[in-house]
């Protein structure tokens, strides 16, 4: 910061205000934010979910207009070298506006998936930009697009020119999104939570690339993130907002690691860091400052091998078959779950752990009978489940119970929460009258520590974090012995993620549940499970209690997935053996099986392919 | 003891305004519905002789003159007021059976094709392909040469012809809907498949479906007139919005009276039957209430 100082920043954001709507319905979406941006450096904006870091972000290009906002008070002052002269981007007309959006000020999205136009070819959509800003002719803006492609580490970019977004992976999108991007070299680019949307293993390969990029062509970084670890691996400065308002600001060594203000302390104690269970058996509460402080740990220490699994997956196999050719012959098949095998005993979590298509949902949705496996078989306290009639496997349908990633969508919007939470124990004939259900839904609510009288609303007055609580609550209604939690906390802010997770810990010693825990998000498996199964390619290839997984990894891809995940180590620019390309795909031609993955003993309880 | 008959005013007039009911398009929807709903069904009571005694002396005799024939004479001097309060008879049985009888036929089977996919599925919706590809008129003047003209004819007809949009607007939002996690919830925890599907996804795909039913009920008292103007709908002597609409057409430069005002009906019907489906969509849909 010291030598910057004598500098004037590139950008120079003063007091900016953001409002949105008029009269009585205005709302302050960002209040008084300042902040500066120096040439080559990084700068994070981190904050929670609505927090209104994305806002200022596109006050910065201008943008708001689109969306309905203003820039209300303050000066966002940037030095174009395209004009010559210092430009307030809060005042600025739209053609001025113009020539710097994209070309000196340009910006990454967050989700890779929607921020390309299927309809066109990378190439043209790339060159689109490139023409605009420099005034390239079509095969000179065609060059230069493929010199970015290969830029970012996209293998056979010439190919790549010709090819349509959706022939793409996420992971190579949001590359090409980077790509497009820098095309113009940029001064300035935004990153808006450029690898949220990714696999743990593509994120390393994305903060890689930006950070290489950033040093080859001197550009300066706004980051916004949510996710402390890439904000201390990626980034100079850090900026901390709270609801729209500026909470504190500094280099990342001191607002990662001597935080000033409560907000921030809160915010970082709540981000599950991996390797600060080395040495510890049982799962642990995550400290909540403010919050009462739950000092037991977890009931259940080590995992009891002695007792009687509640269940028990034995080669359990999920394929789909994909049709196609004239005759509509099944022609591939994808192996989404090959002869997976564990099991899961009372008062446990299992963590079944993997990158997005490993399989690991397909063994939880099997397992919750709403997929039919092709073989194996399950065993719930010794009782062979796919052996029974039909009423009966519904009748086991009771002791499992599904919460799901998404909690925007896994309540019916039309339904009141009181009647979503009671229908399980409606089904299978817990509770029939409606005194009985008013009861019910307040004794659910009780217990994921939500008022009773929340029964009335419907679910779009609820946060995200309040409606995964519903959730849990509805999968409570039948006292399961057995939750799968698929994905449960993935899409939760930080602090709110800490206090699912605490609550789901908590539910567990008092109702003795087990979970199978499925997730692609390490450090919070680190915190949260017994035991953990890594799976990959629809194949478990690492299977061993939480302690033999995290600190005495065999497999190279368990390593690899806790290699990536990025750490909480202010200024550690870890260097990682970069995956070439993509995670293989599971699917396969009908007359070419996978090969099965031979598993060995390592120690007691620890099984690895090796 | 004021302060508290004051409070209680202003809750009374509070519950007024907050109530579901307090809102335009229900005052209006009903109030238009309403009232010609009751008109037709005192048709009877109102004009006994039935609308179709001719008087050739007073034949097109020119609205607002007299308040024998307030709105007018057709070219038989037959009262056109009279005639529509009649005509509304079978023009709204007509409109409103054949439009609810195709939205249930065609909803109930859009669910469960939609739910299902499949064989089933495949089927229904080919067939749907081929019943489209068919002109409506053509298919009419076929099954009325087989089994003779009449209203009852001419409604199960309409609901054959028009349950295949219904289908497939149902199950267009059936195949997003039944991906979605709360459907998958309900799946999970042992939800049967009727109940998943009435419950669960019907009342997510009501809004379209709403908007389609009251369009369609205007479409249909026209699509009537059409058919008996080709002799294949109600006897020519019975009086139908419609069939007033094609007989006035004729007139037009001279007696614009005749065609007006038929039309006029049918644009209140619809209009009154549009506020009320917009109502009830909002009603529905509980992101709706929170309006302000």
């Amino acid at each position: 910061m010291s030598q910057n100082d004598t500098i004037s920043p590139l950008l120079s954001v003063k007091d900016l205000t953001v409002k949105f709507g008029e009269g009585p319905r205005e709302v302050c979406a960002v209040d008084g934010i300042s902040f500066d941006l120096h040439e080559k450096k990084t700068l994070a904006i981190v904050g929670e979910s609505g927090s209104g870091k994305s806002i200022s972000s596109l006050a910065m290009l201008g943008l708001l207009k689109f969306i309905g906002g203003r820039v209300s008070s303050g000066q966002l002052e940037f030095q174009s070298s395209v004009l010559g002269e210092t430009v307030d981007l809060a005042q600025a007309p739209e053609q001025v506006l113009r020539k710097i959006r994209g070309n000196e000020i340009s910006m990454i999205f967050q989700e890779p998936m929607t921020s390309l136009n299927p309809v066109f070819t990378i190439g043209s959509q790339m060159s689109e930009t490139i023409s605009l800003h420099q005034g390239l002719s079509k095969s000179e803006a065609q060059t230069r697009a493929l010199e970015f492609l290969e830029l970012v580490r996209l293998p056979n970019a010439k190919r790549l020119l010709t090819n349509y977004p959706h022939q793409l992976s996420g992971g190579m999108r949001q590359r090409v999104m980077i790509a497009m991007a820098l095309c113009c070299e940029p001064k300035v680019l935004i990153a808006d939570e450029p690898t949220t949307a990714l696999d743990v293993t593509i994120q390393a390969q994305i903060l890689h690339i930006i950070r290489d990029l950033q040093a080859e062509l001197g550009t300066s970084v706004i980051f916004i993130s949510h996710d402390m670890g890439v904000v201390s691996e990626m980034a100079d400065d850090v900026l901390v907002m709270k609801a729209s308002k500026f909470v504190e600001t500094g280099t990342v060594h001191q607002v990662l690691g001597h935080p000033q203000q409560d907000y921030t302390k809160a915010l970082l104690a709540a981000v599950p860091k991996i390797g600060s269970m080395t040495g510890t058996t049982a799962p642990k509460l995550f400290d909540i400052p403010g919050m009462a402080q739950a000092t037991k740990p977890a009931q259940v220490k080590t995992t009891d091998t002695a007792r009687e699994p509640v269940l028990e997956v034995e080669n359990l196999t999920t394929r789909y078959d994909i049709r196609g050719g004239l005759m509509n012959r099944v022609t591939h098949r994808v192996h989404a779950a090959e002869k997976v095998s564990f099991e899961i005993y009372p008062g446990e979590t299992l963590a079944l752990v993997g990158e997005s298509g490993s399989g690991k949902s397909t063994v939880g949705k099997t397992i919750q009978q709403l997929i039919e496996p092709a073989s194996g078989a399950m065993r719930y306290r010794g009782k062979d489940i796919f052996s029974l009639p039909r009423e009966d496997r519904k009748a086991f349908q009771k002791q499992t119970q599904y919460v799901f990633q998404d909690p925007y969508g896994s309540l019916n919007p039309r339904m009141t929460v009181g009647e979503s939470l009671v229908e399980p124990a409606k089904v299978h004939g817990l509770i029939s009258t409606k005194a009985e259900a008013l009861d019910k839904a307040a004794e659910l609510l009780e217990k994921v520590e939500l008022p009773a009288e929340y029964a009335n609303r419907y679910p779009h007055q609820f946060s995200g974090g309040q409606r995964q609580r519903l959730c849990i609550a509805r999968a409570l209604a039948c006292d399961p012995s057995l939750i799968i939690a698929d994905e449960s906390v993935s899409a939760l802010d930080v602090s709110v993620q800490a206090q699912v997770v605490n609550l789901l810990m908590g539910l567990q010693e008092s109702q003795g549940l087990s979970y199978l825990f499925i997730t692609h998000d390490m450090a919070v498996v680190e915190r949260i499970s017994h035991r953990v199964a890594v799976m990959y390619l629809g194949q478990i290839v690492e299977i061993g209690t939480r302690q033999q997984i995290f600190e005495n990894p065999q497999h190279p891809y368990t390593k690899r997935l806790l290699a990536a995940v990025p750490k909480l180590m202010p200024g550690h620019r870890p260097t990682r053996v970069l995956l070439d390309g993509e995670i293989p795909s599971a699917m396969r031609a009908v007359d070419d099986p996978p090969r099965l993955v031979d598993l060995q003993q390592v120690s007691d309880g620890h099984f690895a392919a090796l | 003891m004021s302060d508290m008959n004051n409070t209680s005013n202003q809750t009374w007039t509070h519950k007024v305004m907050a109530s579901r009911y307090f809102c335009f398009e229900f005052i209006a929807g009903s109030l238009l519905t309403g009232t010609l709903v009751l008109v037709v069904l005192l048709s009877g009571v109102l004009f006994p002789d039935g609308g179709g005694k001719v008087n050739l002396v007073a034949r097109l005799t020119e609205p607002f003159q007299s308040a024998e024939f307030f709105l007018g004479t057709d070219p038989l001097g037959r009262d056109i007021l009279e005639r529509i309060v009649h005509g509304g008879r079978v023009s709204l049985v007509v409109g409103l059976l054949s439009a609810l009888g195709a939205v249930v036929l065609g909803t109930v089977i859009g669910l469960f094709a939609g739910y299902y996919r499949g064989f089933l599925d495949a089927f229904i919706m080919r067939f749907a392909d081929i019943q489209l590809a068919l002109p409506f008129i053509l298919l009419a003047i076929t099954v009325i040469a087989i089994v003779g003209p009449g209203i009852d004819r001419i409604i199960v007809l309409m609901i054959v012809s028009q349950w295949v949009q219904y289908a497939r607007l149902v199950r267009g939002s059936v195949l997003s809907l039944r991906e979605r996690e709360f459907v998958q919830a309900a799946r999970s925890y042992g939800l049967s498949d009727v109940k998943i599907i009435f419950r669960h996804i019907l009342p997510n795909a009501l809004g379209p479906l709403i908007i389609l039913l009251t369009l369609n009920v205007a479409n249909n008292i026209l699509l009537e007139s059409s058919l008996t103007f080709l002799g294949l709908g109600a006897d020519p002597q019975t009086p139908t919005w419609g069939g007033m609409l094609s007989e006035g057409r004729s007139y037009i430069q001279t007696a614009w009276w005749v065609t007006v005002f038929p039309g006029i009906a049918i644009m209140l019907t619809v209009l009154g039957l549009n506020l009320l489906g917009d109502w009830l969509r909002d009603e529905l849909d509980p992101l709706g209430k929170t309006r302000a």
